[in-house]
């Protein structure tokens, strides 16, 4: 049926004009960060801009007729925008479902015992002086390293590059004392019941990609710890075995209950 | 009360004439009385059988010279004669929306509303219907039925269903001699744009509720997928908008004259260009897809621009650079990925030489076709203001009708990849590997300006080849960018080069590893 105003510019133009007011709220809100990365913001500025100038020209369309309009297809923007804004419960256990522990949690990484080393050590590692023996720093920078003591600390922002650096020199890290803070991830499944991670969420591209990220700490009064509560722990980094592979694995000393974390990710590139 | 119009149009000499007379003569409208509005005087009179109609002629130079003229007239006669319905028999070199204007001006918007035009094609018709540009091919995509006159042997039916869906999606066809169905059809009342919009927003939520309380019955988590799905969603779509936006820019301004200087007739200088397009352009997949439409629809040579499609989100800068940041800054891996990038994209290309497609592209049935109403502009407006609102109106169309596709691919993807994540742990047999780290690329669907730090990830768990292949095919081909595809593309055409990607990827980079 044939009308004044051309409907199908209407959805359209709704569709674009929300997406641009959506999609500014998130970016200036900061909260689109539990959907994509900080570094995807410049596109999405782009994109607001986008859909903001076909919002304007829609409105120079919106009175010439059309016998034929269509409406679907403008759920391209409108079920992502019905969506965007509803509170997401995600729980870490989910993150954790990959079988395998030793890519699992910290997801990595050569380790010197992998059979497929070799054109790992030979092919990736091109900084590594001597493939094999002396894996060099991932990471030469990292601020929470006391070497005099013997100690690290994992600070909020190097916590994934620490995870990934001692998982590839679990050799040099052995002995050193640690102190992380995340919140209790305990898993039945995969996990002894003398275990959990101090683990925090990970995101590398956006939430398809969400990882809960952490190193295994054994702790015989584990059972008193509840999931998602967020604690301090401090202990020793000692050279552990899982299922034959070697494993970085921390024996607690000391829990102490912690401030929830402000940042919901971890955001490592 | 307003007085339901129905428009008829279509070529001359398609038989609009006979289909009013026959339609007139059947028990539905012999007893009715009927305003007919006739714009063109064909070889065929009007045959008042049933002294039922009142016939009022206008002429082509009427309309164009006082329309207003037109449209008084019009009304004084709705007003005269009491009718059940109004018949307009359209002129076929008058553009739509002159009809439109008629109708929603001053005197007769509030007399009466067009309710359906019934579009008439015959082979004779059929050139003029499917060459973009034309007054036809309008009518064709503003018809609400589209009323077949030949008789069509099936695969005729076939092609020509095919053609017209091209170009008016969705649309139903009838054939002339089915007149139940005709009639059925000019009964038969259509959900309205607006309600459903509204009714497919709710679908999605109760479908949502119900997907959710299911899932979550099972101990699986709704939001963990529709999170996913958000996310890739947010990253891929201002990838799409750019993508779209370069593809109208070469649509409207880059002449098919300026296109076959920049891209050669010649096979190997046009494969390089496409290489070189393909490095210079920062995109990823969503990006390239309808970069590939138009290149297609410019005649570029079929090699070259898949060659351009394949390579280009492998290729580029920023997929270098987030290589490079992802792999501990080793110019090795990138290079590497971009070598064997450029090697796979070239022999698929190649292979296109060896069983050609144009003919299955080019046909009339598959020549991608622009649904953003330009038609009426596309000729006219030379003046880069003109240009430049039909790239804007060009990028938002196919914005839409690319993205429906992506939207399928984000949801599919998320869906499998929240239930085969414990499929994907560790393998350590190069050609296993490689196979199952093809089939993870394909699933996860990532941008290829992010799937290096994923790889990376993975780095212990499977050999480097493996993660070559996640890096060099997961970019050419994934859901995402197979369902995208899907809209301008033959099924036939997709296949081929799926399986021809898959199988070049999987030899080169086993040669490559061994």
């Amino acid at each position: 049926m044939l009308k004044k105003i051309n409907w199908q510019v209407f959805v359209e133009g709704l569709c674009t004009a929300t997406y641009s007011v959506i999609l500014s709220y998130l970016v200036i809100s900061e909260k689109y960060q539990s959907f994509v990365v900080p570094s995807t913001k410049p596109y999405l500025i782009f994109s607001i801009i986008v859909s903001f100038i076909w919002f304007i020209f829609s409105l120079s369309k919106l009175f010439q007729p059309r016998n034929r309009t269509r409406s679907v297809h403008t759920l391209v923007l409108a079920v992502p925008l019905l969506f965007v804004l509803m509170p997401f419960n995600i729980s870490a256990e989910d993150l954790l479902t990959d079988s395998n522990r030793k890519s699992a949690d910290a997801g990595i990484i050569e380790t010197d015992n992998s059979s497929s080393d070799d054109t790992l050590n030979n092919n990736s590692n091109t900084d590594t002086e001597v493939e094999g023996y002396e894996p060099a720093s991932l990471y030469e920078d990292l601020q929470g390293l006391d070497e005099e003591n013997k100690h690290i600390d994992m600070v909020e922002e190097e916590f994934y590059q620490w995870v990934l650096e001692i998982y590839a020199n679990i050799d040099k890290y052995d002995g050193y004392t640690i102190s992380m803070t995340g919140f209790v991830l305990k898993n039945p499944d995969s996990m002894a019941d003398n275990e959990f991670i101090p683990a925090r969420l990970v995101m590398t591209c956006c939430a398809a990609d969400l990882s809960a990220v952490g190193l295994y700490c054994k702790y015989d009064n584990t059972n008193e710890l509840q999931n998602d509560e967020w604690v301090t722990v401090k202990g020793t980094l000692v050279k552990g075995e899982y299922n034959g592979y070697a494993e970085p694995q921390v024996i607690v000393s000391e829990i102490t209950p912690a401030q929830k974390s402000e940042a919901e990710f971890l955001y490592p590139y | 009360m307003k007085t339901p119009v129905i428009a008829v149009t279509g070529f001359l000499g398609c038989g609009k004439t006979s289909f009013i007379n026959k339609m007139m003569t059947d028990e539905m409208y012999k007893k009715s009385s009927i305003i007919l509005f006739t714009f063109e005087k064909g070889e065929k009179q009007i045959e008042n059988t049933n002294s039922t109609i009142h016939e009022i002629y206008f002429s082509k130079r009427e309309l164009e010279n006082d329309s207003e003229k037109v449209a008084k007239d019009m009304a004084r006669a709705i007003n005269n004669y009491i009718s059940s319905e109004i018949w307009i028999e359209w002129n076929c070199m008058e553009g739509l929306s002159t009809l439109y204007n008629l109708l929603t001006s001053k005197h007769l918007r509030k007399l009466c509303s067009l309710e359906k035009i019934l579009h008439i094609s015959s082979i004779n018709s059929i050139e003029g219907e499917l060459s973009a540009g034309s007054l036809t091919t309008e009518q064709v995509s503003e018809a609400s039925c589209i009323i077949l006159n030949d008789v069509l042997s099936p695969m005729q039916l076939k092609s020509r269903t095919k053609a017209i869906k091209n170009i008016n999606p969705g649309v139903k066809t009838i054939p002339a001699e089915n007149t139940e169905e005709i009639k059925r059809f000019l009964s038969y009342e259509p959900l309205n744009t607006i309600n459903t919009f509204i009714f497919a927003i709710l679908c999605t939520i109760v479908l949502y509720l119900i997907a959710k309380s299911l899932l979550e019955k099972f101990n699986f988590s709704a939001d963990m997928i529709l999170v996913s799905f958000l996310g890739t969603m947010l990253k891929a779509l201002p990838f799409l908008m750019l993508g779209v936006i370069i593809s109208a820019f070469i649509q409207v301004f880059i002449t098919t004259e300026l296109m076959e200087k920049i891209f050669p007739k010649k096979l190997i200088p046009s494969m390089a260009v496409a290489l070189l397009a393909g490095f210079f352009l920062p995109v990823c997949d969503c990006v390239s897809i309808p970069v590939f439409r138009t290149l297609v629809k410019k005649g570029v040579p079929i090699p070259a621009a898949v060659t351009f499609l394949l390579a280009s989100p492998v290729i580029n800068p920023i997929v270098m650079i987030s290589t490079y940041s992802a792999f501990n800054k080793s110019i090795e891996m990138v290079l590497t990925r971009i070598i064997l990038g450029i090697i796979v994209s070239v022999i698929v290309g190649l292979c296109f030489v060896l069983f050609p497609t144009e003919k299955m592209l080019l046909s009339n049935t598959f020549v991608p076709f622009c649904k953003c109403g330009c038609y009426d502009k596309s000729t006219s407006g030379s003046s880069f203001k003109d240009k430049f609102s039909l790239m804007i109106s060009h990028s938002q169309a196919e914005f839409f009708d690319v993205g429906r596709y992506l939207i399928i691919g984000a949801f599919i993807s998320s869906i499998l990849s929240y239930f085969t994540s414990d499929f994907f742990t560790s393998q350590s047999n190069l050609p296993i590997a490689i196979i199952l780290m093809m089939i993870m690329a394909f699933v996860l669907s990532l941008c290829s300006s992010s799937d290096a730090v994923i790889a990376k990830s993975l780095a212990s768990s499977f050999p480097q080849g493996a993660l070559m292949a996640f890096m060099v095919f997961g970019p050419m081909l994934d859901i995402k960018n197979i369902m995208m595809l899907n809209a301008g593309f033959p099924k036939r055409f997709i296949i081929r080069l799926a399986a021809i990607t898959t199988i070049v990827s999987f030899i080169v980079i086993l040669v490559a590893y061994v």
